[in-house]
């Protein structure tokens, strides 16, 4: 019944000086989901952006949000932005991208983010667009990934 | 590319010693496509893993923007027998709800009133799955977003009157079942002998 071993890596980045730009390109489009880790360094106030392919709409991803914090809780939500935000310190993201390849699905992503210093939250985030993911862009945004940031991507395959 | 779920284990009582990688341990074991208004079962689950986990890309029924997807194990449907503990977020006041009901509630995936092209997204985590003298309990976290509105779903869970292991599971929605295009993929987990 089991089709054997899955879950595997597809790529590592690990950056060896700050850095404000992290690509993975020619994602195959042979597994079922993607599994994106980062465990990352942010500069000040710096958060970070994630947008696939070539995508360079700026209202073509939204999220939702339940977060807690020194504060309290929150709960939010926003559409019409330029790409899924990242934290804006140290800590660690990961999020799963599930049926990246069908071409008749807008694409969810859901995530998990733990920072040392601002919280821990879960995210469903859209890409309102349909096609196969094969391209990944993380970009600093007023300023760079640190160096030590790594940025790992995992492929997974259903039967 | 090789796997990468390699295990680390033998931990002995005194120091770091004996560690060692074991094959892969993360394995696809069934996928289900069901059509419109389909629940999907999974019957005859292999007890050769450790754990479950199951990654979903769903919508649910009903007609509205909103559906309440669910699970039971092994076809059992207590009344009051599925306890758990959720926190949803998204949209208005946040909801953090205690759960008691003839099924696991799973949260919301989003109605067949949605843009077909949307679709929620859920990872379901069932731990000890063939442990006879355990209650079976569920981690879930997942939801749907459209771009107008959305939920984002965290909770656990488990059954309380019955300690037997998982061989079946039973996914659908409280609207009546899933919608095309659903894929619910079944996943098992091994841990170090």
């Amino acid at each position: 019944m089991a089709a054997g071993p899955t879950y595997e890596p597809i790529a590592t980045t690990t950056l060896s000086s700050a850095q404000n730009s992290v690509s993975f390109s020619s994602i195959s489009g042979s597994y079922t989901d993607l599994v994106i880790v980062i465990n990352g360094l942010y500069s000040g106030t710096t958060y970070g952006k994630i947008k696939f392919n070539s995508d360079t709409g700026d209202a073509n991803y939204s999220y939702n949000r339940a977060l807690g914090y020194s504060g309290g809780t929150l709960f939010d939500r926003a559409g019409g932005s330029d790409g899924i935000s990242l934290g804006s310190s140290r800590g660690t993201w990961i999020g799963h991208i599930q049926n990246y390849a069908n071409t008749t699905k807008y694409k969810t992503l859901i995530a998990r983010e733990n920072t040392a210093t601002t919280g821990t939250a879960v995210f469903v985030y859209l890409w309102k667009d349909t096609s196969a993911i094969t391209g990944i862009t993380f970009t600093g945004v007023g300023g760079n990934f640190d160096s030590t940031t790594t940025f790992t991507l995992y492929g997974i395959a259903a039967a | 590319m090789s796997p990468i779920t390699e295990l680390i284990g033998s931990v002995k009582a005194y120091g770091w010693g004996n560690f060692s990688a074991a094959p892969a341990s993360f394995e696809s074991i069934a996928t289900a496509n069901p059509g419109n208004n389909q629940s999907v079962t999974f019957s005859s689950i292999p007890q050769t893993f450790a754990h479950l986990q199951l990654r979903c890309s769903i919508k649910g029924n009903d007609a509205g923007t909103i559906d309440t997807w669910f699970l039971r194990l092994n076809g059992l449907a207590p009344g009051s027998g599925y306890r758990g503990h959720f926190i949803r977020g998204g949209a208005g006041a946040p909801t953090a709800l205690t759960t008691s009901d003839s099924y696991m509630n799973l949260g919301n995936p989003g109605g067949n009133g949605n843009d077909s092209r949307v679709f929620g997204s859920f990872i379901v985590d069932i731990l000890d799955y063939t442990n006879t003298n355990k209650y079976k309990t569920l981690r879930n976290f997942g939801g749907f977003e459209t771009s107008s509105i959305g939920r984002v779903f965290f909770s656990s869970g488990f059954l309380v009157t019955s300690t037997s292991a998982i061989t079946q599971i039973d996914l659908s929605g409280l609207s009546g079942g899933l919608m095309n295009g659903t894929t619910i993929a079944l996943y098992g987990i091994k841990v170090a002998a």
